[in-house]
């Protein structure tokens, strides 16, 4: 034999060892740059996909990275966490979408230091379409053909949405798009969060559900908005229509700035608050058709129209 | 002798790696560490160790990976790509010359994450941005530059965009960050949670040159100790500059400190500065205006204090 083939006979044999062990589904499954699906998954044999990694590990369970590397799309069926440190990729194909969450309506998913690129041919960085929870901590999305992430809810249950410490830039439909498709509620909670160059920032899209939407965010940026033909997205997007969802929205501290439109609400059905808000540099500042709920403590200026009103909102 | 199945199996598979390893260049994702060699191809096993072979190496649209923490040497860019550098990446930057020089085409987007650009007071700028669509600058530290910080410029008819949150720029011997237009092509920056210290201006914004609106956003930063070495028209910790009406420069600044510089902030001409709920305390001049007694707004509600003087007044712009 080659010193190579006894190598690998010999890590062969060890493998092979580890692959018979316990069938009993892991709590904690790896992956890494060398890893591979053959695998069981333990940090000594890690495997190499987060697809595999998912399909081991125990609902529940949580996947941990350790290398940088890309670890390829996936779908999540179940409850899960995965550990991605803040250098683990997922680069998106074409057409593809990142990572699918088909979850179960009380399933819970993690999803903590991913760095999804499209290279501006993947579709969707993170599409949701059932579970009853995700939470984005310290992820990256960019470059997608699509949106960021996708929120949809689909459920008759509610489903709540936490982004933080995130950023979502240069998607070529919107940095976060939320939207309700059912009777289904959203309680959505995003917090510095950067939205860059997108087509539009962040969009709420009421207009095809039922379901009632809370939305707070806070300390986060929506600016530099582009789309085909130039400056034309908009920062904030918050659509609704009466007779579908109720939209209640608070944005706190938001800097919107060089956007087409900073906020746009087009929507009847619901209230709009700004609170500590910059709003400057827009191509139209805010623009409404129904009057958007101000705390009187936002900075609007330098805008090159606005349309519709703001009605002052005490603060206490 | 024998092989048992299982052996024979992972042979088979330890062979098509390797048939992997040697095949094609064009990888969508490289790595680089501080033991590998230029003459590997890149891979997680075998990576490369420069950043510049790793360019050259990477697809288009593709991603340098670092595994450890070391220097990686400057480099030019020439095409859409992404730096992860998880904030142990280094570049010594050489004397007479700059860190990374980014000469993109019209629709390429960089993105840095995660570096440390030192120039040791003899490498001249860290990032030279010449051209393309779009930078991203997350997560770096630029310091001791003999030029600035971060230079963005255009020279191009279309619009182009800065990002940059997260960063520090100390110690250059111009600016933290310059952003100047030379053309027709508008530039938009969004600047968040950036700190400026000890650089001859924390951000300059210079619109005289070309015909296109900057416009520039800062939240949650903080400019601070630049050298006071210059003069009244130099050393601000936010500067910005337009010496015609067809090129504004505007700079808003939000939950900014701007504090013990020389000058505060400046606004001359064209240009305008937007204050909102931000410090600006402690430097010798707190906020200066020049050539309008009334290019820089305030929303009322600043903390401006123990500057030893300021000249031109602020502009009431009212809170809604």
């Amino acid at each position: 034999m080659t010193r190579a083939t006894i190598v690998l006979s010999a890590l062969a044999g060890l493998l092979a060892g580890a692959i018979a062990s316990p069938a009993q589904a892991q709590t904690r499954v790896f992956v890494a740059a060398q890893g591979s699906d053959g695998n069981p998954c333990t940090f000594a044999a890690p495997c190499r996909t987060f697809q595999h990694a998912h399909d081991t590990v125990a609902a529940n369970g949580e996947i941990d990275v350790l290398d940088p590397a890309s670890y390829g799309p996936l779908t999540i069926t179940k409850s899960i966490s995965i550990q991605g440190h803040g250098f683990s990729g997922i680069s998106v194909g074409s057409g593809a979408n990142g990572i699918t969450i088909n979850a179960g309506a009380a399933d819970v998913v993690n999803l903590n230091g991913l760095i999804i690129d499209g290279a501006g041919a993947g579709l969707t960085g993170i599409i949701f379409n059932s579970g009853g929870s995700l939470a984005i901590e310290n992820c990256v999305v960019r470059r997608m053909t699509g949106s960021g992430p996708a929120f949809t809810s689909a459920a008759t249950g509610p489903q709540t949405l936490t982004v933080s410490s995130s950023s979502f830039s240069h998607n070529h439909l919107d940095g976060i798009h939320i939207a309700t498709a059912s009777s289904g509620m959203i309680k959505a909670i995003l917090e510095r969060v950067m939205l860059n160059v997108n087509r539009n920032g962040l969009v709420m899209n009421g207009s095809n559900g039922t379901g009632a939407v809370t939305l707070a965010v806070t300390d986060s940026v929506a600016s530099l908005s582009v789309s085909t033909g130039g400056r034309t997205g908009n920062g904030v997007l918050l659509d609704t229509v009466s007779g579908k969802s109720l939209v209640n929205a608070t944005l706190t501290r938001m800097t919107i700035s060089g956007n087409g439109t900073g906020v746009q609400y087009p929507g009847s059905n619901g209230t709009f608050r700004l609170a500590q808000c910059t709003i400057t540099d827009n191509g139209t500042g805010y623009a409404s058709g129904t009057t958007i709920g101000s705390f009187g403590d936002n900075y609007i200026d330098g805008n090159g129209s606005n349309i519709g009103g703001l009605a002052v909102i005490a603060r206490h | 002798m024998t092989m048992s199945k299982a052996s024979l199996a992972f042979t088979l598979v330890a062979a098509a790696f390797v048939g992997a390893i040697a095949s094609p260049a064009q990888a969508q994702r490289v790595f680089v560490s501080a033991q590998g060699s230029d003459g590997n191809p890149c891979s997680f096993a075998l990576p490369c160790r420069t950043f510049q072979h790793a360019h050259d190496v990477v697809a288009a649209g593709g991603e340098i990976d670092v595994l450890d923490p070391a220097g990686y040497g400057p480099l030019t860019i020439a095409k859409s790509i992404s730096i992860q550098g998880h904030g142990f990446s280094g570049i010594s930057v050489p004397s007479g010359s700059d860190g990374i020089t980014i000469n993109g085409g019209a629709t390429d987007v960089v993105s840095l994450n995660g570096l440390i650009i030192d120039g040791n007071g003899a490498g001249l700028t860290g990032i030279v941005f010449n051209s393309g669509s779009a930078l991203v600058v997350e997560n770096c530290v630029v310091r001791r530059m003999a030029h600035s910080g971060l230079y963005f410029t255009s020279t191009a008819t279309t619009a182009r965009t800065l990002d940059v949150s997260k960063c520090t720029f100390a110690h250059n011997h111009d600016d933290g960050i310059n952003i100047t237009s030379w053309s027709s092509g508008a530039m938009d920056a969004s600047i968040d949670r950036v700190a400026f210290y000890g650089n001859a201006n924390g951000l300059q914004a210079i619109g005289s040159n070309g015909t296109a609106a900057i416009t520039v956003s800062v939240t949650d930063s903080v400019a601070t100790h630049t050298a006071s070495v210059g003069g009244p028209i130099r050393d601000a910790g936010f500067l910005v500059d337009s010496d015609t009406a067809g090129s504004p420069v505007t700079l808003v600044l939000t939950r900014c400190t701007v504090s013990g510089n020389y000058i505060g902030i400046q606004a001359n001409l064209f240009a305008k500065i937007r204050l909102a709920q931000s410090t600006i305390a402690n430097n010798r001049y707190g906020h200066v205006s020049l050539g309008s007694s009334s290019n820089i707004y305030s929303f009322g509600d600043n903390y401006i204090t123990d500057n030893s003087q300021n000249i031109g007044s602020l502009t009431s712009a009212t809170k809604q």
